[in-house]
């Protein structure tokens, strides 16, 4: 199959999960598949909260017969296009249409939060109005909110986002225990709060905690408060790891205890990525930790902003090693029965697959039949 | 729609394995009964678990096994059905470890409730003691027949004398193929690997039965009803056995158990919730109820300071009857398939009950098909470990913390 995937330029980089446009390339290309991708409107992000940023994405759409046949890349008619991200749809649906071919639209998470009143417009004309063939949601709460935003619900179809598992490490437990919190996928006020936990967990209780913090090696302006937030004078102990990829994984493999303190879309890959590493996690209770994980079975989940809750669910997940390693091996196998790469792959697989099979395209008349014929 | 994990188009399709005898959904008390009645009687069992042995409804229980003395509607062939469950359950775990069964005494304040619950050992003829107490916090305490089971112990040592077969999959659909009214096979998932089971009938345990019986009415006749259990971990008090009936104060069950040297106290009540209230006020509102009554009935426990405390949600399944409280019979429940069964006891103590009943359906039904030959599972589906049940992974606060008694400590 020929698949043409049309993604946001500056959509957030996932090196070992389905949202990341590469993983998804590779995996795709892996089950056979000739895999083009297209990258649109980078640095821009749709819906438009202001008039000049609003000119400024109006002036990518003129762009698009760009990525149209003189791509040599792409052979026409392509058997589906596929948009990822939130500034994608318009440009894959042109693309989509100048081809003939189906599109499916991947939707964004943030598209479908009822509490964006910015977005939402555009996320009731992507619903509503862009003739989509098909339509991906990440969770069954957001095939809702599809719905209610105007999709057809016989065409939207929920496909968990999957990690790429990689063999988990069961060692012995480290002294002192070393608890992870992953800075680069996590707001600022939610590393204050997490802090504050610590510090009275060391001043209220007595017990350091030896903390590993990562950061965005990338991120300038996001890893020099980090680092201005956990080196500090008032800090509590921590060491400041300034890498991602596979020195990231690393860590979360060797660590005891993973701290998700954060409450956004964001928190779900954090949270992905500590169960596929088989840790135990103390997690924010969110709608978004609770899309993956059920308080008890496959982590620890506490209030947000219920300091006391956090402090004492963690220092009674330190203390207790056995309920650490049943925590670790039921978010592995969670991760592993329904959010694994190759389930993710299997099920978008199957999804292009009806959608083409299922396809009619009544392309438009062709005006070079109206020539008159040489005597 | 949500994409069906169970109808992945695949260029080979599930690898299938032939099972010569019966695939049991579900490894909770009722399916892994089941399946020891199956062996009993001379077939093949095997238990498919999507995660771990005893660890769902069964390990979110508190393992009391009434005999029915604190169901104010039961009626009495309801008392005898309850009382030889509990003899089951006995004879199970008879010669195991102390902690494994514990005795459990009956408390409460009123002579009447006293004398309905003595009424009911009277009617079934078994011996008890009765105390008239001065100074506790209850005036009457009776200890009878009544006792708690670990099931996960129970289970597990029973199982580990059998010829079971235990593996881990997630059951995600039953085919047929010709004879619309038989099931073929049923496919599970492990891992990344879809598996076809052929087998000659299929008996499902499981709360989560749904997806696999769509078009039938089997499903409709269960109901669900949201509960919560509260854990206490102490060290500086004692804890026993003790449930004071539904007639004072809610009621208030209260189970021990031990781990690694350590106490701990199972509470609950009779109070539960539809599963599609809101969590949180369900929460609060159940904290509400039982929290006066164990202030006033463990007092020693409420006010320990060395206390930790837990909560977990359990979402119960049973068969839907009139009455919210009481005793109904277990559910064996007839599908679309002539081959395969649903049950669903709605009570621990009754899941004995209900295992021997699938199991002479079935082996009726199998009087002449348990001569195919049989591929070893062990090659297509992993192994499943048990447990632990819910409590073990509960993460425990101080009371101040789970209760909101003090903003900054």
């Amino acid at each position: 199959m020929k698949i043409v995937l049309v993604a946001d330029g500056d959509l957030p980089r996932y090196p070992d999960c389905s949202r990341d446009p590469d993983v998804l390339t590779t995996g795709l290309r892996s089950l056979g598949h000739a895999v083009t991708l297209l990258r649109v409107a980078n640095a821009v992000s749709w819906p438009m909260a202001s008039a000049p940023t609003l000119q400024l994405a109006q002036s990518t759409v003129p762009a698009v017969p760009a990525y149209l046949p003189t791509d040599p890349d792409l052979v026409p008619p392509a058997d589906v296009v596929v948009s990822l991200g939130r500034a994608a749809p318009p440009v894959a649906a042109v693309l989509a249409d100048a081809s003939g071919s189906p599109l499916v639209v991947s939707l964004p998470t943030d598209l479908l939060l009822p509490a964006r009143a910015v977005s939402a417009g555009y996320s009731r004309l992507v619903c509503r109005h862009l003739p989509a063939a098909c339509m991906l949601v990440d969770f069954p709460r957001h095939l809702h909110a599809a719905e209610q935003l105007g999709a057809d619900r016989h065409k939207v179809f929920v496909v968990p986002p999957g990690m790429i598992l990689t063999a988990p490490v069961t060692g012995s437990p480290q002294a002192p225990l070393r608890v992870l919190c992953d800075a680069s996928r996590t707001p600022l006020p939610d590393q204050q709060f997490f802090a504050g936990v610590l510090m009275r967990l060391n001043t209220r209780r007595g017990r350091t905690v030896r903390t590993v913090i990562i950061t965005s090696p990338s991120d300038d302006m996001s890893s020099a408060r980090t680092r201005a937030l956990w080196e500090g004078r008032n800090a509590p102990p921590a060491t400041v790891h300034p890498v991602d990829g596979e020195a990231a994984a690393e860590l979360y493999r060797s660590c005891d205890v993973v701290v998700v303190p954060s409450s956004d879309g964001d928190a779900t890959v954090t949270m992905l990525r500590a169960m596929a590493a088989a840790r135990a996690v103390l997690a924010s209770d969110s709608a978004h930790i609770r899309d993956v994980a059920s308080s008890v079975r496959h982590g620890v989940l506490a209030r947000p902003g219920q300091e006391n809750e956090w402090i004492d669910k963690l220092d009674y997940l330190l203390d207790e090693a056995a309920l650490r390693s049943h925590l670790g091996r039921s978010a592995r196998a969670r991760v592993e029965n329904g959010f694994s790469l190759s389930h993710t792959l299997r099920y978008i697989d199957d999804r292009l697959a009806a959608v083409t099979a299922a396809w009619r395209y009544v392309a438009p008349p062709d005006p070079s039949a109206n020539l008159p014929r040489p005597m | 729609m949500p994409a069906e994990p169970g109808r992945l188009r695949g260029a080979t399709g599930p690898r299938a394995v032939d099972w010569p005898g019966v695939v049991v959904v579900g490894g909770g008390a009722t399916g892994l009964l089941t399946a020891l009645e199956l062996d009993r009687r001379g077939l093949a069992a095997l238990v498919v678990e999507k995660t771990a042995l005893c660890a769902g409804q069964t390990g979110q229980c508190h393992g009391w096994l009434h005999h029915g003395a604190i169901f104010t509607d039961a009626q009495p062939d309801e008392f005898r059905l309850l009382h030889r469950g509990a003899r089951r359950w006995e004879q199970l775990a008879a010669g195991l470890d102390g902690d494994v069964a514990v005795p459990c005494d009956l408390a409460g304040l009123h002579q009447p409730t006293r004398a309905a619950v003595a009424a009911v050992w009277d009617r079934l003829g078994l011996r008890y003691e009765s105390a008239d107490i001065t100074g506790e916090a209850y005036r009457w305490r009776l200890r009878g027949p009544e006792f708690a089971v670990v099931p996960v112990e129970v289970l597990r040592a029973a199982l580990a004398a059998s010829g079971v077969v235990l593996r881990r999959a997630l059951a995600v659909e039953l085919r047929t193929t010709g004879d619309a009214g038989r099931a073929t096979a049923l496919v599970v998932h492990a891992g990344p690997h879809a598996v076809s089971i052929r087998a000659a009938a299929f008996v499902l345990a499981s709360g989560g039965i749904g997806g696999l019986l769509s078009g039938s009415d089997a499903p409709g006749r269960l109901t669900r009803r949201l509960s919560f259990m509260l854990i206490v971990r102490f060290n500086s008090v004692g804890g026993c056995g003790l449930a004071i009936p539904e007639q004072e104060a809610l009621g208030l069950f209260a189970v021990p158990r031990t781990r690694d040297g350590k106490r701990y106290l199972l509470l609950s009540n009779f109070v539960s919730y539809t599963p599609g209230a809101d969590i949180s006020a369900a929460r609060a509102n159940w904290l509400a109820g039982i929290v006066p009554t164990i202030a006033r009935f463990l007092p020693d426990i409420w006010s320990a300071s060395d206390a930790l405390w837990g909560l977990y949600a359990a979402v119960k399944v049973e068969p839907a009857r009139d009455l919210a409280l009481g005793v109904a019979g277990p559910a064996k429940l007839a599908t679309a398939f002539a081959n395969v069964w649903v049950g669903v006891p709605g009570k621990l103590v009754l899941a004995p009950i209900l295992a021997e009943h699938l199991a002479d359906h079935v082996a009726e039904h199998l009087t002449d098909r348990c001569s195919q030959p049989c591929d070893d599972p062990a090659g297509a589906l992993p192994p499943v470990s048990w447990g632990p049940e819910e409590w073990q992974m509960t993460p425990l606060v101080r009371r101040a913390t789970m209760f909101g008694e003090d903003a900054d400590q």
